[in-house]
């Protein structure tokens, strides 16, 4: 009965993490793979083997990121394709249902660079710290933070017909 | 903010609280398996399996008993019990005695010991049943 209510205990911390980081972690593996479906997959298969796993890492939320990517990574060279953005689901809840600038915004994240895509979403919709994004991809926190800053730069820069505070 | 966070100008502030408005949609239903252990379920399998068992159990113990029955009955009016004599009818004997003597002896020497038990042959009064 012990082992039953320790193992559910478990399952709920592990539940918790998905509904607490699943929509960053889906937003990171769509960014690597440009694929929701694929990256759904990911997810499931990261979230399965925690599972089966059994343990709760000490610091989660970096492990999940990076095991996501690990997995993302490891399908993209499995099949030797390079990333297409051919998505008809959407990655974002839009503001005011925009469905225009969700589009823009998927297409622009798209066209950056990936290792500054990845730490614009690890930053922007992971919620990450920069010393957290570091130990994820391997980076220092500073190269980090300069890669968000030409992230962002870029992004601003192709989306300035939507930004409505790039006039400002 | 920490001391790798990029100084951040206005616009570029707007900018990302721009971006951080666009919410990342919410992945499907983490397939777990059912973690509630259906106590119910369990319950009735073993009530089932314990009634297969106890009829199980009671059919052979049914079974058990009615050989030993036969058993008994074969024991104690079959032939292996009590050694069937020959038929011997006073006619038979009758034909004996005017014939001769030896034949008459031979007759009830041979019908004589099989009139006693098996467990008996062997024994002293088998063998003064031979005389």
């Amino acid at each position: 009965m012990k082992f039953f209510s320790r193992r559910r205990s478990q399952i709920d911390e592990i539940q918790a993490l998905y509904h607490q980081h699943g929509p960053g972690l889906l937003l990171y593996a769509c960014s690597l793979l440009g694929r929701k479906h694929a990256a759904e997959d990911v997810l499931q298969q990261v979230f399965m083997k925690l599972l089966e796993q059994n343990v709760i890492p000490e610091e989660p939320k970096p492990y999940l990121f990076r095991a996501v990517q690990n997995v993302a990574l490891n399908l993209l060279r499995s099949e030797s394709k390079h990333v297409e953005l051919a998505d008809i689901e959407p990655w974002f809840e839009a503001p005011r249902q925009d469905h225009a600038a969700r589009i823009a915004l998927t297409v622009e994240l798209m066209r950056i660079p990936e290792e500054q895509r990845q730490v614009l979403v690890l930053h922007i919709w992971g919620g990450l710290s920069f010393d957290e994004i570091g130990t994820v991809i391997a980076v220092s926190a500073n190269t980090a933070a300069s890669r968000y800053r030409y992230a962002l730069q870029k992004l601003r820069a192709s989306m300035q017909p939507k930004d409505p505070y790039v006039d400002e | 903010m920490s001391m790798n966070e990029p100084p951040k100008d206005e616009a570029q502030d707007h900018f990302e609280q721009h971006l951080v408005r666009f919410r990342p949609v919410a992945p499907r239903a983490l397939a777990i398996p059912s973690r509630n252990v259906p106590w119910g379920t369990v319950a009735v399998a073993a009530t089932v399996l314990l009634v297969i068992a106890g009829l199980l159990v009671m059919k052979r113990l049914r079974h058990t008993a009615d050989e030993s029955v036969v058993a008994r009955t074969i024991q104690t009016v079959g032939p292996d019990r009590y050694g069937v004599a020959l038929p011997i009818t006073l006619a038979k004997l009758n034909a004996a005695l005017r014939t001769s003597d030896h034949d008459l002896n031979q007759m009830l020497d041979q019908a004589s010991p099989r009139l006693l038990p098996r467990e008996h042959r062997g024994t002293a009064l088998f063998e003064l049943g031979k005389e």
